[in-house]
């Protein structure tokens, strides 16, 4: 079967969760439908400002927009797909169309968050009314793409839930949580320093999780014990480089140690290494790819309940601590170096956790997918 | 085998020993004969003699300066900004310097004009003064010289110090402040000897909102954490407190050291009033019937409950509230109502002696505490010394401590008010019996038990 896959994201060289799933479901995909599937990553990006009259002063929504020139878009060899797959609302008028073309066509719906949910708390801040206007029309494209679809692909319980509720049929849902790739690296990984003495905090930068790491550990070098320091990878180390030094960090400096955007080889290596992981997401869809990383390791996790979106079932874990301010990341941060010093955790004790792993989903995706879609 | 005391604090206090450092200072005289001192600085742990510790005798030298009056306290009311503050600021200590050399009778009049004057510009300065700032202010007024932050992050290097194995290290000034645990836990890690620490309280953990800033809650979480796996011994204020270290170690997942409470003394007595003393309490602004609290002006003590409850007190019997405290932060509305109401039913004092302060307890109708939270609260232990009706927020640790109290809820403020105006009509005697509580001598007895000397 030929599939196409209408993106957001460009799926070549993923840096963060939102490509790295995008990457797996194709290879789901094909490991399901065959090797035939195209990448169709129409995002036109800032170049919208210049079309957009309006919503001209809304931040954030040039995705949005895109919805309305995705048709002029569709080729010729678009339409004589057999399969379909659209990732985010504002793709499905191109969907629509190709399938008012092609009657025949699969299409499927896999949601990477719910988008209207997440542009609204993004947007929160604006104050306009063609704010509620555009919150609107992604919710209303988002419900349409699911109740359209063949099959819908959710990436949490809480997303099924609320597809559920805005009318999709529950038995074309199918859950596939945001997974990690460790296990391709775990047996490079070299011996672990058993003087590991450092958290890790990796992620992109993302205003709203930046705060979060801010709220939560800004004082952490009052508070950090001798020699234990924060390494941090990903973009978000570019936001503190340039925080670290404010006003609002002095207490930051010399707690934290920045290692900027790093290859999957090293990210799992420190990974790897580290004493504890640290995940400070404070809102967000979805689920978060570097939960499933963090849980697959076995680290003492120091985590916000919202980093948890997705694997509810492991919050009660013994090494998972939920913060919500800096008295709990405090008490987290001591009590997991003590567990650690104790020797309570031994992480080879602790359950091999497949299920975490895109290999895993790989592997039972097809099947589940094809009993979906009663294939 | 040697038993040593750390007198950091005391030796960089600037004040009058009250609090953390009265106790430091206590023990270091009670034990003066039998134990050598050390003193932190410039990262080293040196042996200092008894007579290089600042005593009391050098804190009475220093002349008084009537801090209660209305000048000073609009000083005081002006931190937190930055040029003007500083001119202000520079200001007072210059009037400070020249105050100590004239006589008491010229030092209010003096003031009181330049007050007057000053008065004149309070308005066009308000206008280009900032509102004060919750911040780490309390780095600057809690009356002891910082180390700076930077040198308190990294141990990562050969500590001096006179310690041998076998030996005894006792600390109970505020550790925090020069990350002591850190340095005796990498002298631990060359050389065995037993270290014993105090709690005073675990407030910053439990009660993060009184606590001047984020940054100081971190530093002193950090100390307690480290006094947990580092300490030997762990001497407490107070029952109350011991449960909350407690609760603590379990949470950060440790086993709590051995510990023992050691309650607070005083050494405060009753006495009838002297003759001549009603002169001698106009000087702070006293006119009669008063009502004191003691403690330093900070969120934590909840002055504004109490200056509430005297504001709406239903009858005016003339009855003045007399705070004595260090100014600590967030204390500027606090200070700018006492300078506006002109110490008519609020008065703050600061830097005053142990004599005079004995002679404002002994003088007073009643003490109130509305704290929120305490580790111990010396001043209601040395107010029921003095024999004086004591009201205690209904917290665990007075109840505890003070049972004899009188317990109000800490915010009621009408509560506060309607006993305000009982004691104002003499409905709470003072005590005939006075309270006979511990002395220091005592106490340091129960520390030389402990130290098993």
């Amino acid at each position: 079967m030929r599939g196409i896959q209408v993106t957001t994201y460009n799926p070549n060289s993923p840096i963060h969760g939102g490509k790295i799933r995008s990457r797996a479901l194709s290879e789901i995909f094909v490991a399901t439908f065959g090797p035939q599937i195209e990448v169709k990553n129409y995002y036109i990006g800032t170049k919208i400002d210049s079309l957009s009259v309006t919503y001209k002063n809304l931040p954030q929504i040039e995705d949005v927009l895109t919805a309305d020139y995705l048709e002029s878009m569709a080729l010729q060899e678009d339409v004589q797909a057999d399969y379909v797959v659209c990732e985010q609302p504002w793709g499905w008028p191109l969907v629509a169309f190709l399938k008012s073309r092609n009657p025949k066509l699969l299409t499927i719906y896999s949601s990477q968050n719910i988008e209207s949910s997440l542009k609204e708390r993004i947007l929160s801040h604006v104050d306009s009314t063609s704010c509620k206007q555009i919150i609107t029309r992604i919710k209303k494209l988002e419900i349409q793409a699911a109740g359209e679809a063949d099959l819908v692909i959710v990436c949490s319980h809480s997303d099924r839930d609320w597809f559920e509720n805005n009318g999709v049929e529950k038995k074309k849902i199918i859950y596939i949580p945001n997974s990690t790739n460790a296990d391709r690296f775990t047996s490079t990984l070299t011996t672990k320093n058993d003087d590991s003495s450092y958290f890790l905090l990796a992620s992109s930068s993302y205003g709203p999780t930046n705060e979060s790491f801010m709220d939560l550990f800004a004082a952490a070098n009052q508070f950090l014990p001798p020699k234990t320091e924060i390494k941090v990878v990903g973009g978000i180390s570019n936001y503190l480089a340039t925080t670290v030094g404010s006003r609002r960090a002095t207490d930051l400096d010399g707690a934290i140690h920045l290692l900027g955007v790093v290859t999957d080889q090293k990210l799992h290596q420190l990974l790897n290494g580290a004493m504890g992981i640290i995940l400070p997401v404070k809102f967000g869809g979805g689920t978060n790819l570097k939960t499933a990383e963090a849980l697959y390791y076995n680290k003492e996790i120091i985590a916000t309940r919202e980093a948890f979106r997705g694997f509810e079932g492991y919050i009660n874990a013994s090494n998972v601590q939920i913060v919500r301010d800096t008295h709990d990341a405090m008490i987290a941060v001591w009590k997991a170096i003590n567990r650690h010093r104790s020797g309570v955790v031994d992480e080879g004790q602790m359950p091999v956790r497949d299920e975490l792993t895109w290999s895993y989903w790989t592997e039972t995706g097809p099947k589940i997918i094809r009993e979906a879609l009663s294939l | 085998m040697t038993i040593w005391l750390n007198v950091t604090t005391t030796n960089r206090w600037n004040g009058h020993a009250v609090g953390i450092s009265r106790v430091e200072l206590e023990l270091a005289s009670a034990l003066k004969e039998r134990i050598k001192f050390f003193e932190i600085r410039d990262r080293e742990f040196k042996e200092v003699a008894y007579q290089q510790i600042i005593s009391e005798k050098d804190v009475e030298k220093k002349k008084y300066v009537p801090r209660n009056s209305r000048l000073f306290q609009f000083f005081d009311a002006q931190k937190g900004t930055s040029t003007s503050w500083l001119i202000l600021k520079m200001g007072g200590i210059a009037l400070s310097l020249i105050m100590r050399v004239l006589p008491d009778n010229f030092q209010e009049s003096i003031l009181s004009n330049l007050y007057r004057v000053i008065r004149k510009f309070d308005k066009q300065l308000k206008k280009r003064i900032s509102p004060i700032r919750v911040d780490d202010k309390s780095a600057k007024n809690s009356g002891i010289n910082r180390i700076p932050s930077s040198e308190l992050t990294s141990v990562d290097f050969t500590i001096n110090h006179p310690f041998h194995h076998g030996d005894t290290v006792v600390s109970c000034g505020l550790d925090w402040d020069y990350s002591l645990v850190e340095y005796v836990n990498l002298i631990k890690s060359e050389i065995d000897f037993k270290f014993v620490t105090w709690i005073y309280d675990v407030i910053p953990v439990y009660y993060p909102e009184v606590i001047s800033s984020v940054s100081h809650c971190a530093r002193l979480f950090k100390h307690f954490a480290l006094v947990g796996g580092v300490a030997d011994e762990v001497v407490y204020i107070s029952e109350n407190t011991r449960r909350d270290f407690e609760k603590f170690c379990h949470q950060i997942g440790l086993k709590t050291p051995p510990g023992r409470v050691i309650t607070l003394a005083s050494d405060f007595e009753i006495s009838t009033p002297k003759e001549g003393e009603t002169l001698e309490l106009s000087r702070f602004g006293i006119r009669g019937q008063y009502i004191l609290s003691v403690g330093t002006l900070e969120p934590r003590k909840n002055y504004w409950t109490l200056v509430n409850a005297r504001s709406s007190m239903v009858s005016d019997e003339g009855l003045q509230l007399v705070i004595i405290g260090r100014v600590g932060w967030s204390t500027g509305d606090l200070l700018t109502y006492v300078n506006h109401q002109k110490g008519k039913n609020v008065i703050i004092l600061n830097n005053i002696t142990d004599d005079e302060l004995n002679q404002l307890y002994q003088n007073a109708s009643a003490l109130m505490s509305a704290s929120i939270a305490e580790g111990f609260n010396l001043p209601a232990l040395e107010a029921q010394s003095a024999g004086l009706p004591t009201f205690l927020s209904d917290i665990p640790t007075h109840r505890e401590l003070f049972p004899q109290a009188e317990f109000i809820a800490t915010f009621d403020t009408p509560a506060w008010s309607r006993a305000m105006q009982e004691v104002a009509q003499g409905r709470y005697p003072k005590s005939v019996k006075p309270f006979i509580g511990k002395r220091w001598n005592e106490y340091a007895d129960e520390v030389i038990a402990l130290l098993k000397m």
